[in-house]
């Protein structure tokens, strides 16, 4: 008898409900990112009633109001800014692996000038980007300060970054499967949407994670166009006022929101690599 | 009348290549010439061997049959069309109706075996489930129909290239072309998947084109062969008869990968210094084709002339349904005899070649 497979495990479990258990666990960790919020404040609530916990953190709860504020900044920045950069970041990542030499529509011009730009983009750190922005963000906008004069350099300063995450997402799709597809005679369209995208999504998933973790990253910046956020109130309480507490209770806060990414991600990755 | 020639021609002629030439970045130091001047005409129905070592250029060649790789020069024809004239929209649904297969298979991982065979289903005007009964038929020639949802990565690469060959039938093709189809598989699996293609090709009559650096390969399948030799095709015909009397020193090379006599002929000084040969004695090998392989003609000769004629090896082979047998002997005995002898046996059938003699 072997007992191995007799055991209780997910492997074990017929793939149908497999999948379904694991579509639940990813639905149950968006849940948990999405009502952050809500959670938080309701921890906090409990946590109120414990004398250890008003004695350790006494300054949290005195500025909660803030802190939930400063959150739900925070996931409206890193919401919208992910949005449009995984749309602005696919297009121009599928036309850099169609362009580059040897791709499919095999372009230098067109690859060489957005491949410069993004370089370029790439290379001015975000905070100086914020301020080079205001002019443009305020023509496009409306607005230069708050969450949504944030968004815009957000944006800006992701696309280049995730671009070049798809474009080597896209790269590494098994030319084989390209050369497959032509020879049966698919149009460019077809091979980008059916092969391209498709055989290259567990790569531009680990790209998409790594592009999201970075933007909360970057969000902590946004504090200096009075976009609010997280990383804003940690500077503006943690830190010049000196209560230590507010900086781990962000920082506890952070670190849920990215294991909560991670954890989507290579969940999404594992189950879509065949 | 020169019209009506060309579509005579054409009747029989599934790939016509004329003059066919390519070069890779033409712009470096005159560029990498990967193929001159190839004229190929392929016969309708048939299978059609390619052998070249690696760098030959035969995988430029068979990309240049459904113009994955654009000629720089030459005209290519596919059952009758000029592919190399066409627009790339034209190509597309020209290249529909040529199948191809390649060395590592090349299936789309992310997809069920199910799903790759409908890969290249999905534009044509079939309802869904005629498409489904249609994959499930094409995964039962190729003896897969339990492999339905299984992911590529699951199965052997002798399955996977069963996959392949199923997905390049969906669309029906006149034509299949084999990129070193088996170069990736072990020996057994080698015999099974070339035993499919035969089979296609006699119960689909698709014209086939089999890419290989192996002449047991070719050996096994194909009706005609064309050897190819930087960028050339150097030799090419009848299976039969490039084996019975091939031309080319390539040609011997290839043949004797497979072959005990040839390798013995490549390095004949090797082979019989051990046979202490004394001065008049002559290394022939003779060659049987078809019916006279049945022949008692070294017992005759040996009586009739006088010599002692000892047997060093030979084999006999099917090639094509014919047999071709050859045989290395030592012919010890009289000059003049040994003369005498070979003029005996120079004829059409059996035919006769001093390898070596003291």
């Amino acid at each position: 008898m072997n007992k191995q497979a007799k055991r209780l495990s997910i492997q074990n479990l017929p793939s149908g409900f497999q999948f379904l258990l694991t579509l639940a666990f990813v639905a149950c960790l968006l849940a948990i990112y999405f009502f952050l919020p809500v959670i938080v404040v309701s921890v906090l609530d409990y946590l109120k009633g414990f004398k250890t916990f008003t004695d350790l953190m006494p300054n949290v709860f005195k500025t909660q109001k803030e802190l939930i504020k400063c959150l739900k900044q925070t996931q409206q920045m890193v919401g919208y800014a992910s949005l449009f950069s995984a749309g602005f970041g696919v297009l121009f990542g599928s036309v850099l692996v169609v362009t580059q030499k040897n791709g499919i529509m095999a372009c230098s011009p067109i690859y060489h000038v957005l491949d410069k730009l993004i370089n370029l983009f790439r290379s001015i750190p975000f905070i100086i980007l914020v301020a080079l922005l205001i002019p443009a963000t305020r023509k496009i906008i409306g607005t230069s300060i708050g969450v949504k004069g944030a968004i815009f350099p957000l944006v800006i300063a992701t696309v280049p970054f995730f671009s070049r995450q798809i474009h080597a997402a896209l790269t590494e799709v098994d030319g084989g499967m390209i050369e497959a597809a032509r020879s049966m005679g698919l149009s460019p369209a077809s091979i980008i949407f059916r092969v391209y995208l498709r055989e290259g999504l567990p790569g531009m998933i680990r790209g998409a994670t790594i592009t999201i973790v970075n933007i909360i990253a970057l969000t902590a910046m946004a504090g200096t166009v009075g976009g609010g956020g997280l990383g804003d109130y940690a500077i503006r309480y943690g830190y010049q006022r000196v209560m230590t507490d507010v900086t781990i209770v962000t920082i506890a806060i952070i670190l849920l929101m990215v294991t909560i990414i991670q954890t989507i991600g290579t969940i999404l990755e594992r189950k879509l690599s065949h | 009348m020169a019209q009506e020639n060309a579509s005579l021609k054409d009747a029989n002629t599934m790939i016509r290549l004329e003059h066919v030439s390519k070069i890779f970045n033409p712009g470096v130091n005159g560029g990498v010439k990967a193929l001159v001047d190839v004229n190929l005409e392929i016969p309708k129905g048939s299978i059609y061997g390619i052998i070249g070592f690696s760098g030959a250029g035969k995988s430029t060649l068979v990309r240049c049959i459904n113009l994955l790789e654009r000629p720089s020069e030459g005209h290519v024809y596919v059952n009758g069309q000029e592919l190399t004239k066409m627009s790339e929209k034209e190509l597309r649904s020209a290249r529909k109706k040529i199948g191809m297969i390649f060395q590592l298979f090349n299936l789309m991982r992310s997809r069920t075996v199910f799903a790759n065979v409908l890969f290249p289903l999905r534009h044509s005007k079939l309802s869904y489930s005629e498409k489904k009964k249609k994959v499930i038929s094409l995964l039962k020639i190729v003896g897969l129909e339990n492999k339905l949802k299984a992911y590529p990565n699951e199965l052997s690469g002798g399955q996977k290239q069963r996959v392949a060959i199923a997905r390049a039938l969906a669309s029906d093709p006149e034509v299949l072309l084999c990129d070193e189809a088996t170069s990736a598989l072990d020996p057994q699996t080698t015999q099974d998947i070339l035993s499919l293609i035969k089979k296609l090709n006699q119960e689909l009559g698709i014209t086939t084109i089999v890419i290989t650096h192996e002449m047991a390969v070719v050996k096994q399948i194909c009706d005609k062969v064309a050897v190819m030799e930087d960028g050339r095709v150097v030799e090419e015909g009848d299976i039969y008869s490039v084996f019975s009397d091939p031309k080319m020193p390539i040609t011997r090379r290839f043949i004797g990968t497979t072959d005990g006599v040839e390798r013995m002929k490549n390095n004949i000084k090797e082979m019989v210094a051990p046979l202490n040969l004394k001065k008049g004695d002559h290394v022939i090998q003779l060659s049987f084709h078809g019916d006279s392989s049945g022949q008692a003609l070294v017992s005759t000769l040996s009586r009739s002339c006088n010599l002692d004629i000892s047997i060093l090896y030979g084999n006999i082979e099917m090639l094509d349904g014919k047999a071709l047998g050859k045989l290395v002997t030592v012919f010890k005995g009289d000059t003049d005899n040994i003369k005498k002898a070979l003029s005996m046996i120079d004829g059409e059938s059996v035919r006769a070649e001093v390898l070596y003699y003291e």
